[in-house]
């Protein structure tokens, strides 16, 4: 079930994690460690000289795109900075992407105005969250309640990509302000 | 004399069997109604179905206890994690990346049956010394709201005062510059209670949140530290987490705040008080506990690797309270109601039943009279039709009287979670899923006449007035 999934994702369990002091090791596997990508499984290819440039944005556009695909570069929030140049010009650009939803401010899930779109629930805990550059902070447009969908989702809206930083620390490099949000295809 | 009175002239005829049925068809629409608002308005009964926080961290063990415990100040504390962490999300390298406001809280105690929980001047917007926290570093404890005072001051960091939600005068009688002596734990019904020795003022009123804090007691942090067996319940469970002996750390710490003192079981006091009245607490921050810490992360990407990085310590775990309560909601919620309304709705067929049986015994005893209405130039067709509007109006009245208790019944329900957990359901709002359930109860009940109409539209005229 996907909340389960999405509870794995966040789950006590998740790996052979450190142990000890709360901050010993963290370093090693915290997602703001980006390069340390557990991403083995993913084969979209993220080393600059093997990964595809995006396109540069056609007027009235509409790209449909994974997510994996959107954040395909390498990218640690430690540095920051390095967010290559065809993606920076992606921004205004309006997109459908597809994954799953996880809203972190509300509970009622016929009201979400706030939520995160990351690639997968990776069920297995033996993982590590999404990167930065894999989680799409969302709002919708208006904060105009919209309907959650436990399993996979396609959003529409319109994508910003920035470093934003708040006391220094990047907190997030892609948001999409949302328009729609409809039920992802059954796989 | 028109169909109306006819139909009602019957009813009166057989009043005792028409009031049956019509309350067989009352209580399954009320269990219904009821069970429909419950459903709808699950959510506002905890509350709170969005949060100004992201993550709550406490100690490993149910996530639904933790929020519970926490949020909805229900169930039992998972247990404690150490104060370190606390300062660690603050200011190691690990978290502080990750973490914009951390507000620690514990819990245990209770006056009069409401939780008292230690906190420190921030959740209310001020840092220890009294001065204002910039917006921006308040906890909201929804989006967009703070905790805001509508009579009196916050709590000073380091003194006994207190800071009350806004039911507590009504639910204690606690006022303003009231003092109060502290519960140990939260007594069962007959349950002699443990009353803790130090006394809080009441110095300020919380503005109704509508949630769950309204019914809160809040005190400051340091505080609930000396509570002396507090303070040696700290001490002992440091000295497990350390792997040492609890009885030899507990003796060295009396020796260290009551050297002298006869070594019973009686627990020191473990502070002093200056002139002003503020706190000298004689226990290391090394050993304070905390049951929970409310935290916003810089931002929702954040979260998720803030849970994951405390999440595979091995001192606390993090959970994200909408995901938890979504879960409790999509999973033990919406399940037992579901089965709730599959039962109210086979009562309510049940009583359509009732309504055929019913009006079935009343055209066979009513068989001249019907033969009589034929011979007087009443047609088959108004013969079945009179029938079923008969059936139908049952069906109508108990609806709407069902609908009527039903509401009654979830507004009971209201009041006490109102007391339970600070919320109430919207119970007097009528919605559109009670409107189609009426449509199909009086449907149902028209259907139900529908078998009687049939015998008595075949009920042979000159055959039932011969006989009779």
């Amino acid at each position: 079930m996907a909340v389960f999934g999405l509870v794995a994702l966040m789950g006590a369990a998740w790996g052979a994690g450190p142990s000890g002091s709360m901050g010993a090791g963290l370093a090693g596997l915290s997602p703001l460690s980006g390069n340390a990508s557990a991403s083995a499984a993913s084969l979209i290819p993220t080393d600059p000289k093997l990964r595809k440039v995006h396109a540069a944005p056609k007027s009235g556009e509409v790209r449909d795109l994974e997510i994996k695909e959107l954040g395909n570069f390498n990218y640690d929030p430690k540095v920051g900075g390095n967010i290559p140049a065809d993606v920076l010009a992606l921004s205004g650009l309006k997109v459908r992407l597809r994954g799953i939803m996880a809203p972190l401010v509300q509970s009622d899930p016929k009201k979400v105005t706030d939520f995160l779109l990351v690639p997968s629930l990776m069920n297995c805990c033996f993982g590590q969250p999404p990167q930065i550059q894999h989680t799409i902070d969302c709002v919708t447009a208006d904060h105009q309640p919209m309907p959650y969908y436990a399993d996979q989702a396609v959003i529409e809206g319109t994508l910003q990509v920035r470093e934003k930083k708040e006391d220094g620390f990047v907190t997030s490099i892609f948001e999409v302000t949302v328009t729609d949000i409809k039920p992802g295809p059954k796989l | 004399m028109n169909s109306l009175q006819i139909i009602f002239r019957q009813m009166r005829q057989r009043a005792l069997s028409t009031w049956l049925t019509l309350l067989s068809v009352l209580l399954g629409v009320a269990l219904a109604v009821a069970v429909l608002v419950v459903r709808r308005d699950a959510g506002r009964l905890f509350g709170q179905t969005d949060y100004g926080f992201d993550v709550l961290i406490g100690a490993k063990g149910s996530a639904t206890q933790l929020v519970f415990n926490t949020i909805y100040h229900i169930d039992r504390s998972p247990g404690n994690i150490p104060y370190s962490l606390y300062t660690d999300l603050l200011s190691s390298p690990a978290f502080r990346p990750l973490v914009r406001i951390a507000v620690p809280t514990v819990v245990g105690d209770s006056y009069r049956g409401r939780r008292i929980v230690g906190t420190l001047p921030k959740l209310f917007g001020l840092d220890d010394q009294g001065a204002p926290l910039p917006p921006d570093r308040v906890l909201e404890y929804r989006p967009g709201r703070t905790y805001q005072i509508a009579a009196g001051r916050v709590f000073a960091a380091d003194k006994f005062e207190a800071l009350i939600g806004s039911d507590i005068a009504a639910e204690t009688s606690l006022q303003l510059g009231d003092e109060f002596q502290a519960t140990h734990g939260l007594p069962a019904p007959g349950e002699i209670p443990d009353i803790h020795k130090p006394r809080w003022k009441v110095v300020g009123v919380l503005q109704p949140t509508h949630t769950s804090a309204d019914h809160v007691i809040f005190i400051p942090l340091l505080s609930f530290y000396t509570i002396a067996e507090h303070g040696v319940g700290l001490v002992a469970q440091k000295a497990l987490r350390d792997g040492q002996d609890p009885a030899a750390a507990i003796a060295e710490f009396k020796a260290q705040v009551a050297p002298g003192a006869k070594d019973d079981d009686e627990a020191p006091d473990n502070f002093t008080l200056d002139a002003e009245g503020h706190i000298q607490l004689q226990l290391s921050p090394e050993v304070w506990g905390l049951s929970a810490i409310l935290v916003q992360a810089r931002s929702q990407p954040l979260a998720l690797g803030l849970m994951y990085a405390v999440n595979n310590g091995s001192v606390a775990s993090a959970v994200n309270p909408a995901l938890v309560m979504r879960d409790f909601f999509g999973l033990f919620l919406r399940g037992p109601t579901l089965v709730l309304l599959a039962v109210s709705v086979l009562v309510t067929l049940v009583a359509g039943v009732g309504i055929l049986v019913s009006i079935y015994n009343s055209v066979a005893a009513r068989a001249r009279e019907i033969a009589l209405l034929r011979a007087l130039g009443a047609t088959r067709a108004r013969i079945l039709g009179l029938i079923c509007a008969e059936a139908g109006l049952i069906g109508l009245m108990g609806g709407v009287l069902g609908l009527l208790v039903g509401h009654l019944l979830a507004g009971a329900g209201s009041f006490w979670m109102r007391q339970w957990l600070g919320e109430s359901l919207n119970w007097t709002t009528v919605d559109g899923q009670e409107g189609y359930y009426l449509a199909g109860v009086v449907i149902l009940a028209t259907l139900a006449g529908l078998v009687p109409a049939l015998k008595a539209y075949r009920t042979p005229v000159a055959a039932n007035l011969v006989a009779n």
